[in-house]
């Protein structure tokens, strides 16, 4: 295996301020560091990888070309990225048919960027994933359904509420409450 | 509409849920600067964002990442081309003086316009990083001095109960549920300063046009108005107030449900009651 540049020590803050001074860098760091979990997000709503990659790339393009929307005293980097990543795979979504799920060849060798994150470097992430998956799997079945049905398939609450059968109101109190526990949950981890 | 309501009414906000005038009240709410709103805005947010940590990665190709820094590069060329239309010879006009003079004057001041651009944009280039900490940081900290505030009056709050606490005088009265069985309260009460504190648990939360009023009922009088308060999810709130001088024997204490703001007289049905 050819080692590849130095992984990158700067944080995601410094990275942003790098990107918006045209630094590529600094953009192709924050892409090995984030594009994992953000293509997750866009497989999940899309079901289809090459639309899914292809708004992945959409989303650094527009972190790269609309750089100073970033807004640090408003939260981190990675929920900006999160947010940016799923609202415009919804849109992408919503302007298209949805194609059948591509079935991925287990066969077929992974193709990784040189600069993966380690497992060393992954640990912190490990770690808030099995946060968050120990705290939806404490909600109400329902809840976690809805929640399920509106973030990672980015169904809207009438959707949703189709999906299941359930009234539009009682959809709603379960994505709130939902949510609410969810806070309160990872708040006390 | 207290914060603590706001505090679960945010996920509302940020889906989109709330009716025109809500979403409205809270945006101007939130553009005032409150600090436990902006914190429970962010912490909203930042939950949102998590939900999607709990998906297993998917490696993209290397092609992708090709297609990336391609689209990055060609829109740097792009934004950093420039082209100088040249004029020909046999554009050139009949000279003469002023026409020699304007010939000369024009380019250098042409290039020392590109070179004062030139040189600013390497200024900035270099200075813009600092100028975006020093924003970010400019902003991080009013809304830390923000946090600092409230911080500052929650404990100044919490050493008020606490001095209560120690006056010898201190009475104690219970409230027990009428409209609301399972509610109660307590009262501490100093009659030395005539300070009422409230403490109360059990209580139905109220929507967001409703407040919940205490009020001091002398012997023979009509009550007094002591203050408004709301409660959290779980149903506990208090308020602590300073009553009027010569009010009279007390004959019961109250809380009733009012609209936002309270009244002078109580409409409401009685809650909780003093025995």
């Amino acid at each position: 295996m050819s080692a590849g540049p130095a992984q990158s020590n700067r944080d995601d803050f410094a990275l942003m301020q790098a990107i918006a001074a045209g630094d590529r860098a600094a953009i192709s760091d924050l892409y090995d560091r984030h594009s994992p979990l953000l293509l997750a997000i866009c497989r999940r709503v899309l079901k289809d990888a090459s639309e899914a990659e292809d708004v992945l790339t959409d989303v650094f393009f527009e972190v790269w070309s609309r750089a100073d929307r970033f807004n640090a005293a408003r939260g981190s980097p990675l929920t900006y990225l999160v947010t940016l990543t799923r609202s415009r795979a919804i849109d992408r979504q919503r302007s298209r048919r949805a194609r059948p799920v591509v079935t991925d060849n287990p066969d077929a060798p992974i193709d990784r960027p040189a600069n993966s994150p380690t497992p060393f470097q992954s640990t912190e992430l490990n770690e808030q994933r099995e946060v968050i998956r120990s705290a939806l799997a404490a909600l109400e079945p329902a809840q976690r359904e809805a929640i399920e049905c509106s973030f990672y398939e980015g169904l809207s609450h009438s959707e949703i509420a189709e999906k299941l059968n359930k009234p539009l109101g009682t959809v709603k109190t379960y994505i709130r409450q939902g949510l609410i526990r969810l806070r309160d949950r990872i708040r006390i981890s | 509409m207290t914060c603590e309501q706001r505090k679960d009414l945010v996920f509302d906000y940020l889906s989109g849920e709330l009716d025109a005038a809500e979403q409205d009240a809270l945006r101007r709410h939130l553009a005032s600067g409150c600090p436990a709103c902006a914190g429970a805005l962010a912490e909203a947010q930042a939950t949102l964002a998590s939900l999607p940590l709990a998906l297993d990665p998917v490696v993209p190709s290397a092609a992708a990442k090709q297609r990336l820094m391609d689209r990055i590069v060609t829109a740097q060329a792009k934004a950093s081309s420039m082209k100088l239309a040249t004029v020909g010879d046999d554009d050139r006009l009949p000279d003469s003086p002023a026409l020699r003079f304007f010939r000369v004057l024009v380019p250098v001041g042409i290039a020392a316009g590109i070179a004062i651009m030139v040189t600013h944009a390497a200024v900035m280039r270099r200075v813009q990083p600092e100028l975006l900490r020093a924003q970010a940081s400019e902003q991080m900290l009013v809304a830390k001095d923000q946090q600092i505030k409230s911080l500052l009056e929650t404990v100044s709050n919490q050493r008020r109960v606490v001095e209560m606490l120690h006056t010898p005088e201190l009475k104690l009265v219970q409230l027990q549920g009428a409209e609301q069985p399972n509610a109660s309260a307590r009262l501490l009460w100093d009659p030395k300063t005539s300070k009422w504190l409230l403490l109360a648990t059990g209580l139905n939360p109220l929507p967001p046009e409703k407040t919940y009023e205490l009020w001091y009922i002398p012997e023979g009088a009509k009550p007094v108005r002591a203050g408004e308060f709301n409660v959290n999810e779980r149903g506990e709130g208090s308020v602590m107030t300073t009553l009027p001088p010569n009010l009279g024997r007390l004959a019961l204490a109250a809380v009733t449900d009012e609209p936002a703001g309270g009244l002078a007289d109580p409409t409401g049905k009685i809650q909780i009651k003093s025995q």
